[in-house]
This record gives structure tokens, sequence and C-alpha cells, in this order.
């Protein structure tokens, strides 16, 4: 479903990126990277007037022919994206938000590991497992 | 704009044929009237040009009125190119319809009179379709020239410089202005008097073969045609100043192209609308209309600086203000605009329209603060397929870059820098142009958190995308390399060594090392900042990672030459034997981790030293590094070092040493290194891998001398000394420095106990003062051997109980014999034991190793109280000379005196004679031994234990002689028994006896016959300075066999007359008590009298009455 799954911390260095096909990885690094942006925007514009946001889900943030990049931001405004094929018609919004959902627990689970520093790359079996199974599609 | 117009210019031959974006434009080019400055010579004068230009296009605005009396606003823009592709889209979007020409050119002669003349009815010609009007504008003598006859323009000359005729000028624009209006305003009147079944269809370019062969007078054409005339006389209005008109146009034009489905007029007609929409709504709020002409600077402003604050406020007051009037509220006007694209988006051929429209929608999304939405008008516009050459990919990218950055979007702004960069020297572009390349992608690395000043590289913590900046860097690299300036290669390439290492693999810094290594063979890296040509300074970088610090340490000096204060101050511990806690030494020491350490030793000036540092290769091939030096502020020689470090290795130690050449502190900054074509200068401060301060501070002081200190011994001297001998050794001092030595001190320095081993005359010492610079001397030093004489094998307790005995041994009272001859057969006797112990300790010398300390001191630092130790081994080697093995006290021959008695072994192995009193000796045989009494004079009895063994050492002094060499012994620590102090000591009382009534002396014979009562009148004297008092003095008679056997049953042998004990209450200081007893003796025979006292108080010391006196009765 999702071709790049991607964390990236509350100064928007990236934490964990992965992708389907190991050859764009730098491809989609320039694309995670430039939809920073975007969600830089949306947190300015919106985070002043309600500073607990409820909804973490940003939806689309940038979308070209071939990807289409979804933003979802945690409280501690870590961020994470996820990158689907344009083409791939049959993906439902729900669909991401499961996806995203998925993603933050795990999340969440790697930093309740005692052993993990928070701000270090994550380099866990588990996540790895996640975020291959929201690309895959499971 | 300026800058676009520049970039059309520069353009060598666009193709007139196609439509090109212009991407300058903005909502309010809808109601600009459009017109051309052209320079008649293109290879001419370009900066006069510019001014012109600039002079020409001041005049952009005029208000006029019209001929119903309402004033008419009319704006204009100026370009000096433009594509005939785009004027044909003048139906269309009549803002693209060129209305004007002015051309300009400087002439002096006829035939460039009438080029220019030609070249301006070319253009006229070329864009006759459109034109309403023209100038050629002339500079120069040409005034009487005449025109040539084919050219009908209007022609304005001017025989002068710019600056004189600027208002001639300017009114010869609002002229030219208004002519082009009033036209305009004629065409519009025209069109909207047509009558609707004559209207003509209006065409974009691409159309006018689809509607060939149609049934024009369809009804859905009709509608078509009505509706695109609408739309028209909408953008007429707009052009004409009369935006109420326009909307009311626009919206019939909305609804009828909707209903018939006409996309890309629909999209006109929408942009259209949202123009005049926008442009009332400014209307409404002067504050906020920008004028036309500020565009191109609008863009420059950072809108993100008063976003945050403003922007909600400035929205709502938007929104109410559009609330309360009958114009399009802002929401509805973006996504007028937003269908306005979709439907531009429908024509392949209408793309550089849609392209246009979405850089128009975003600055007016960004001029309404709204990000979000400008980003969504931007995001397609670069898969907009538009057919463009390479330059224009490259303009487009830019433009979107300049706008991204304006939104605030600065990695979006870089990204397509980059792109554009890449653009500049991709394959299909066939003039590649590698310097833009490099100052685009130098322009791109803020948007990636990157600067080139490494320190503004927190190495702690992550900032900004790794792996991205790593290829953004390595990408400024190939670019520096390409653009033929390696120099900045080398500092780029160095730049990504440094700040990106914590982020690549092992094999990426193999890679990025060889890179360096090839790229440094063309230009060596240093450590001062590059400035290019434009002026832009690229700040030094280091290679810090190769080769790796692990440690560096700023040495002490050698401990010889180490400098050492003279008086060491005592150090304050405070009142606590011990404290966990430092109060005062915790701030010192945070505030020296946060500025820099004072190192507590110091170095002297001129004297070489050194600073350790461990280095790391981290790469899998040998790295040679050459030429490391010491960076330091203050003068310091630095010697440069080189090595190469094995692949992968840790921890190779290389000694950076150097010469401090001023006295003063001296901050030592970090290293230098040369290593990979780069010299880099690594500070302490940039150092991660281990703790350390900033930068060490060490002082410096001032030269002190350096001695050599040797101890010559005479050859004759035996090696070793025997115990008690004492030889005579000299100690040379050369002064090997410059400085004279001022200060000289003598010390040792041993663990074990060493006062007695040497000695030196302190006085000599001083005289020898000073020793000028490059000269010795000698000093006499006296070594001694020092040992113990008493039994070592033994330990101190049986040594006791051997001493004090009792006189199971010795009698007590018998008369001590002359020891001279009795030890002969003493000799005989004890020889077993002797022998034996002799065997044991013959060889066993005493070897003491000690260190002679010369403290010395010359020069200034002497009076800053610095010296310098140097020190010489010293062994003295102690052979054992004579042993006490026993030692004995016996009363002595004269009640002031007692004998000491020793057994002296003598443990060397030749004969020893020994002296042991002033005029009595005797000779040992090797390992023989012999018993010696040594008389002594009893101490007082008021003396302590202690001041009685002085006393005794003080006298008893044995000397011994083998052959030559002699020696003298003393006995501290000989053990005394508080049961013979009786004997050491002085009696308190003297004795004085008379025989029958006449006094006799000590030690004296008496002699009677048997049967006579001898009376003995005994005077006991108090000598003390005290009373004693609660005596019992007795008197008894005993026999002495002289053969160990005591008989004192004396019953039968001899009676008492009177009492033999008498009781004593008191005696006074100085004062005598008397008693008298008489003895009648029934047998002759030798009898001795005993005479003591015995003080109640302490029973157990008996003064005893020294010899007892003898009686021979006959």
């Amino acid at each position: 479903m999702a071709v790049c799954v991607a964390i990236v911390n509350r100064s928007n260095a990236p934490k964990y990126i992965a992708c389907v096909n190991p050859d764009m990885e730098l491809e989609f690094h320039y694309k995670v990277h430039t939809s920073l942006d975007v969600i830089e925007e949306r947190l300015t514009s919106t985070g002043k007037s309600n500073t607990e946001r409820q909804e973490f889900y940003l939806g689309i943030l940038y979308s070209t022919e071939e990807h289409t990049i979804y933003g979802y931001v945690t409280n501690t405004r870590t961020k994470i994206m996820i990158i689907t094929d344009t083409s791939n018609k049959l993906l439902r919004d729900n669909e991401v938000r499961a996806m995203f959902r998925k993603l933050h627990s795990a999340y969440s689970h790697i930093l309740c590991n005692p052993f993990y520093v928070p701000g270090d790359d994550i380099k866990s079996k588990y996540f790895e497992q996640v975020a291959k199974s929201v690309m895959v599609g499971g | 704009m300026r800058s676009a117009v520049s970039v059309i210019l520069s353009s060598t031959s666009p193709d007139h044929n196609m439509s090109h974006p212009d991407y300058s434009l903005t909502i309010h080019s809808h109601t600009n009237m459009l017109l051309m400055i052209k320079h008649l010579d293109d290879d001419g004068d370009q900066d006069w040009f510019e001014q012109v230009f600039t002079h020409l296009s001041s005049v952009n605005k005029i208000s006029l009125l019209d001929s119903a009396g309402t004033e008419r606003h009319i704006t204009a823009r100026f370009v000096n190119e433009y594509p005939v592709g785009n004027n044909e889209w003048g139906d269309f979007q009549t803002h693209r319809k060129l209305l004007g020409l002015i051309t300009v050119g400087q002439c002096n002669s006829q035939s460039e009179l009438n080029e220019y003349c030609r070249l301006h009815e070319t253009l006229r010609v070329k864009y006759m379709s459109t034109l309403f009007d023209t100038r050629c504008i002339l500079f120069g003598d040409c005034k009487d020239l005449p025109p040539p006859s084919n050219f009908k323009s209007t022609s304005l000359t001017f025989n002068c410089e710019l600056e004189e005729c600027k208002q001639e000028l300017t009114k010869m624009m609002s002229e030219m202005l208004s002519s082009v209006f009033w036209i305009l305003e004629a065409k519009l009147q025209e069109k909207g008097r047509e009558k609707v079944d004559k209207i003509p269809m209006l065409l974009a370019p691409f159309e006018k073969k689809d509607f060939v062969g149609l049934d024009m007078d369809s009804r859905t054409n009709r509608k078509r045609c009505v509706g695109r005339m609408s739309k028209h006389l909408g953008d007429l209005c707009l052009q004409a100043g009369l935006p109420q008109e326009a909307l009311t146009h626009y919206n019939t034009a909305v609804d009828v192209l909707r209903s018939i489905t006409d996309w890309l007029w629909l999209g006109g007609a929408l942009e259209g609308l949202s123009a005049v929409s926008i442009l009332l709504l400014n209307k409404e709020k002067p504050q906020n209309s920008a004028p036309v002409q500020r565009n191109s600077s609008f863009q420059e402003k950072s809108p993100r600086s008063l976003r945050p604050v403003t922007a909600i406020i400035e929205r709502t007051i938007s929104l109410t203000s559009v609330a309360n009037s009958d114009y399009i509220p802002v929401a509805e006007i973006k996504r007028n605009y937003r269908d306005a694209i979709i439907h531009y988006s429908k024509y392949q051929n209408a793309g550089f329209i849609e392209t246009e429209a979405c850089f128009k929608a975003a600055r007016f999304a960004l001029e309404q603060k709204c990000v979000l939405d400008a980003h969504h008008y931007l995001q397609g516009v670069i898969q907009i397929n538009l057919v463009l050459s390479e330059e224009e990919k490259i303009c487009r990218l830019l433009s979107l870059a300049t706008l991204y950055s304006s939104l605030g979007f600065n990695r979006k702004s870089a990204f397509y820098k980059r792109l554009a960069a890449t653009r500049y020297v991709s394959a299909r572009n066939p003039m590649t142009d590698w310097a833009q390349c490099y100052q685009l992608m130098l322009q791109s690395l803020a948007g990636h958190r990157l600067t080139l000043d490494p320190a503004d590289f927190p190495q702690d913590r992550l900032s900004g995308w790794p792996s991205l900046q790593k290829q953004v860097l390595h990408d400024l690299v190939v670019a520096a390399k390409r653009l033929g300036n390696s120099g900045l290669a080398t500092r780029h390439m160095t730049f990504l060594l440094q700040v990106m290492w914590r982020h690549m693999t092992p094999s990426e810094h193999v890679e990025a090392a060889n890179n360096l290594r090839h790229v440094t063979a063309q230009c060596e890296g240093a450590p001062v900042p590059l400035v290019l040509e434009d002026g832009q300074v690229i700040p030094a970088a280091n290679l810090l990672n190769i080769p790796q610090a692990e440690n560096f340490t700023v040495q002490n000096l050698e401990s010889h030459l180490r400098p050492k204060k003279l008086v060491i101050a005592k150090e304050d511990y405070g009142p606590f034997l011990f404290t966990p806690s430092h109060y005062g030494g915790s701030i010192d020491r945070k505030l020296n981790k946060n500025k820099q350490s004072k190192l507590d030793y110091v170095w002297v000036c001129g004297d070489p030293c050194c600073v350790t540092l461990e280095l790391s290769n981290p790469l899998p091939c040998p790295l040679e590094v050459s030429n490391i030096l010491l960076l330091t502020q203050g003068v310091y020689e630095s010697i440069p070092e080189s090595v190469v470090l094995p692949p992968d290795s840790t921890g190779v130690v290389v000694q950076l040493r150097g010469v401090p050449k001023e006295v003063g502190d001296l901050q030592v900054m970090g290293y230098s290194t040369h290593t990979l074509g780069v010299k880099s200068n690594c500070l302490l401060s940039q150092l991660t891998r281990f703790p350390h301060p900033t930068s060490y501070c060490i002082e410096v002081i001032p030269a002190l001398p350096i001695i050599t200190v040797s101890i010559s011994r005479d050859p004759n001297l035996p090696c070793s000394l025997y115990a008690g001998e004492t030889v005579t050794c000299h100690l040379r001092i050369t002064n090997n420095s410059d400085v004279p030595i001022s200060i000289l001190q003598l010390s040792i320095d041993s663990l074990i106990e060493t006062q007695d081993l040497i000695s030196w005359d302190n006085a000599a010492l001083e005289k020898l003062l000073p020793i000028p610079e490059r000269s010795s001397v000698q000093i006499p030093l006296q070594l001694f051997g020092a040992a113990n004489f008493l039994s070592p094998s033994n330990d101190s307790c049986s040594l006791r109980s051997c001493f004090f005995s009792g006189p199971s041994s010795l009698p007590s009272f018998s008369t001590p014999q002359p020891v001279s001859t009795s030890s002969v057969s003493f000799r005989s006797g004890a020889s077993s034991l002797v022998s034996d112990f002799s065997q044991r300790h013959h060889s066993d010398k005493s070897c003491s190793e000690l260190h002679l300390v010369v403290k010395y001191s010359g020069g200034p630092s002497a009076t800053k109280g610095y010296c310098r130790l140097s020190s010489v081994p010293l062994k003295i080697d102690v052979l054992p000379s004579i042993m006490i093995t026993n030692c004995d006290v016996l009363p002595g021959q004269v009640p002031s005196q007692f004998y000491l008695v020793l057994d002296v072994v003598n443990v060397t192995s030749q004969e020893l004679e020994l002296r042991y009193t002033q005029d009595k000796s005797i000779l040992i045989e090797e390992t023989g031994s012999c018993r010696v009494p040594i008389p002594v004079a009893r101490c007082p009895y008021s003396a302590s234990l202690l001041e009685v063994e002085q006393h005794v050492l003080s006298q008893v002094i044995l000397h011994w002689s083998i052959g030559a060499r002699t020696g003298k012994a003393t006995f501290p620590g000989l053990p005394f028994n508080i049961d013979k102090l009786d004997l050491v000591k002085l009696s308190p009382v003297s004795w004085e006896l008379s025989v029958n009534g006449s006094p006799i002396e000590s030690g004296s014979e008496v002699s009677g016959s048997v049967g006579d009562c001898l009376s003995f009148d005994v005077k006991l004297r108090n000598c003390l300075s005290t009373n004693l008092s609660e005596l019992t003095l007795v008197l008894s008679l005993f026999q002495d066999h002289l053969n160990g056997v005591i008989d004192r049953q004396m019953d039968s042998k001899a009676t008492a007359v009177g009492t033999t004990q008498a009781s004593i209450t008191s005696v006074a200081e100085n004062q005598a008590v008397d008693h008298a007893v008489g003895f009648l003796f029934f047998y002759p025979g030798l009898y001795k009298l005993s005479v003591e006292c015995i003080p109640k108080s302490t029973p157990e010391h008996a003064w005893k009455l020294i010899p007892p006196v003898e009686i021979h009765v006959t």
C-alpha cells in the first residue's frame, strides 16, 4: 500500500525512513524533506489557536502524479509520513488513518523501551516489522 | 520583474512562434495595458538602455476623465521583449495584447536613422494585429535628418542627454498612454454596441483549426460567441479601468460558458472574475493594495516574519470587510481560481496559461497570507507539460524556488534550486554552466539546514537531514570541481568530511577520503577562509576525523628538568582531616572547565617540552600524517612531527615537541596536521572524543640553570664500609647552562633513616656560590657506615633477657676481674655460640640506597621562587664489623662507677683491635668474641630512664681498627632493665663507716681476731635535696666462697652485738643517722658485711654499700 514510511523528530531530523524500493530511497528522502515545509506551515497556522490539537492526521500534504504524501503529527510534534502511489485509487482515507495509528502505536511502543534513548535513530526489529507491514499492506 | 526581463534579454534567439510563460505576472497584470520598449541597437549600450527603460516604465499609471466624466485609473506594464506567440493569446486575455510600441535608439547619421526606422517598421508589422500606437524615440544629432519616406510612425528626437529630457519623456509617455487608452476605450465601446447575431467567434490560438467547418450558427456556438465576447468585454473593461462593469461581464460570461461547457474560456472568465474581485477587494482596503510596480519587490520581503502574529487578525479583517460589501469573498475567489486552473489543465495547449495562473494565484494567496493555498496552487506547476528550452525550464524552477522561499517553504525552495542547478549541467542542456550550477547549489544549502561554517554544526545533536545533506555537499564538491576551482572543491570535501563524518558509513568514509585525495592532488587545502569572486567567503574547514585525536595531554617537563617551588607553601586542608565534599574546590573546578584549565605545572623558556597526542586512523589504509604542529597563542617554536598510521589503528602516540620562547602564559589551542593533502587546524574546542578543556594554559617561566651531578670516589677506597667506618668522597656539580647558579641546597631522599650515613658542610657549600655558567665545583661528602651493633639475630626481647638475666652468669657481688684476662677463659665457654653467630652474619652486609638531591636555582626564575632538583643515586654497603651479643651491668669498683659488660663478637674476616676505654684495647681474632667491661660513671639518681640511656651512650664508644681502617661503634637502643637501674644510678645515700672508732675507706679490709668484738659505726647520710623517710637499715654478715656460693648462715660463725636492723623514721637533707652494732666472730675466716638501706615504700630498691666491707678474722 504505502511505498515509504518516515518518522521525523520535532526538530525535523529523520529518525526512521524505510521504503519498498531501496533504489529510490534518496528520492523519497527529498520528498519527505520537502513535505516538512507543509507540515510546519500547518502547525504554525493551526497550532496557535488551540494548543491541544485533537486531530493528529493532517491528510494529504503533497501529491504528484506518482506519489501522494500523507502526514500525521503527534502531540510531541513527531511527524509520521506515509507516501503512497497516486495510481492506487483504491486506498481510502480511513485506511491511511489506520496505517498512521498503527505506526503511532508502534512508535510509542519503542519509546517505552527503557533502552531506547529518545532522539536516537530508531533501530528496532519490531518497528521495522510494523513499517514493513504497512508498506506491504497488511 | 527586472530579473525576468533580463533573463528574457539574455536569451539569444527566442522562438517567436511559441508562447512562453512570464512567471512575474500577478493578478494585477490583468488590469495592465501591455507596452513594449525596445532598444533598436541590440549591440548598443545596454546600461544606457536600462536607464531609459527605467525612466520610461516609471510612467505606468495615469488617471483621466472619460467622456462620462468619471475618473479612470489606467495602468500599464512594460516589457522589452515579447514573443509573438504570447501576443496571439491576446483575444483570450486582452492583457496579453501588445498595445503600444516604443523604440529607443541613439542615432547620429542618416544611415543609422534609416536603419532604425526600418527596424521600427519591422517591429510594428510584427505586432500589427494588436498595436494601437507606436513611438520611435531617437537620441542624438538627427533632428534635421529626414526620415525615410515609408516611415509613417511618430518619431521623437532628442539631441541631448537623458537627464535633460526626462520631463519631456514623461510627458510623451503620458500622452502615449492616454492615446492607447482612448483607442482601447473606443474599441470597448464599439464591441459593446455589436449586435448579438453579429458577434464574431473569439478563438484561442490553438482552437483555430478546431472550429473549421463547424456550424457557427448552432445554438451552442452562438452562446459560445456571446460568452466569449462577454469575457472579452470583461477583460477590456478591466484594462480600461471599469472594474464594476468588468465584474458584470465576467459573471455573465461565467454563466454562459458554464452552461455550454466551454472549459478553457470558462477558466479564463473565472480567472478574470477573480482578478476583478481581488482588485475591488484591494480598493476596499487601500492599505493592503500593493501597487503593480512593487510586485517584484514584494517577493523579496519575508512574509513569514510577520505572519504568525498578524495572520489571523488580517484574515478576519478581510473576511469581515468582504462580508460587508457585495464583492466576492476571498474564499470564493480562491475557489474560482482553483476552478479556473482545473479548467485550464484540461487543455494541453493552454499549459502556459495554466502555469501563469498558478503563479498569479499563489501570489494572491501569499498576499492574503494563505500559505497553504499558495502551496496548493503551486504544487501542480511542475507537472504542467510545456515545451520549453532548458533555459526556460531553469527559469521556471527558479521562479518556483523564489516563490516558495517567500512562502517560507525553504526546503521546497532549496529543492527547486537544486533541481535548477542540475538542469544547468544536465546532458540535455547544450550549454552547461557549472558556475551557475555551483551558485545555485550554494544557495540551496540553507534549505537543507547547511551552512559552510563548521562552527554552526553542533557535534552532539542532530540538525537537519543527514542523508540529504551528504548528497547536497557531495554535489557541491562535484560542481566546484567541474567549475575548475580545485581549492573550492577541496574545501567543500574537507567540510563534508568534518561535518558529516558521524552520519557516514565506513565505506563512505573511505570513498570520501579517496575523493579528497584525488581533489587535493590539484590543489592543497589550507585552513584559511576562501573568498569567491563575488565576495562570498567560504570559512575554513578542518579534517578533525582523519586522523582522530583520542587524547591530548600537555606534558610536564622531564622530572629532572621540572621546576619546583623553592619554598612549598603549607597547603591549607581546612578544619577537616578528610571530607568528601570540596567546598571551594568544586566551584573552582567548574569555572576551570568552562573557561580553560590552567595547568599546575610550568614550562621553562628555552627548554624543550612536549605534548602527547594519541591519534587513530579510521580508514582501512595507511594514513600519512605529516607536519603535526602544536597550535599555541604565545611565542612557541614547534618541531614538526610526521607519522604514518597503520590501517584501522587506534591510540598511536605522537610526541609534539617544541620550545617555548617567551616568558608568560602560553595557550595551547590544539594541533595542526597535514594529511590527504589538506592542512587542518584541529582546535581542542572542536574535538569531542575525549573530555578536555577548550584550551590549556601553561605558565612559561624564565630560563633555569641545568646541572649534572656526579660523585667521585677515591678509587683506593673500599666499595663497602665496615660498620662504624667513615670515608670521604666528592660531589661534582657542573653547570651546563648559561645561567649562573645562585642557590644550591643538598638533601637526602631515601625511604630509610639515613641521617648518619652521609654528611656535608653547608657553610662550605655556601662559599662556592654562585657557580658561573659552564663551570663545575666539588663538595666533599662524608659517608659513614652506620649500623646497628646490637645482635641482629636475637630480637630485642631475647637480647634483653640475656642482658639482665640476673646473677646466674655473673655473680653480681663478685669483684669484677680484670676482664682482659678473663676474656680468654670466657671465650672458650661461649665459643660455640659465637661461631654460630659469626657464620650467620659474616657476609650479611646492609645495603643502603639513597638519593642525594641537589636543589638549585639561578637567574630571574630564582627570584620567582622556582628551582630545579637533580638527584644522584648513592649506594652505601655496610659490612658488619663488631656485634654485641650480650650486655650486662655490674657494680663498679668505686661507688661512682659501674661496669657495662659487653660480649663483643668480631664478625669480620680479619683480626680486629678493639679499644674500649682510653687506654685499654684488645685484639679479637676473626670471628672471635670477647667480653669487655667498660667503666661508666653512674648517672645522677634523679635521671630518668631516657637520660640514663643517653648518659650511657655518650660514655660507651668502642673504637675498632682493622689494619688501617678504623671506626667506632655506638649503641643506641641498648636496652636497660629497671632492676639494674640502682647500679647505674648514683645512690641517694652515702655511707661512712668506722670500726672501733676508726673510719675505714671504702673497699679497704678490716681485720679482727676471733673473740674480739668489732664495733661498727654506720653513718647514713642523705645526699638528696629532699628528706628521706621510713627507712630500714640492715647490716648482715655473709661469706662469699667465690664460686657462686654465698653462705648467709652466720649464726654459728659470728654473732651480732646489738641490732642488725634499725628503723629510721626520717633523714633530713644532708643530715646523717648513726647506727652502731658490734660483731663477735667465733672462727677465723674471711667475712663480708653488707650494709643496705631499704626504703619501706619501695623495698625492692635497696641502697647498698659498695663494695661490701671485708673482714679478715684471724
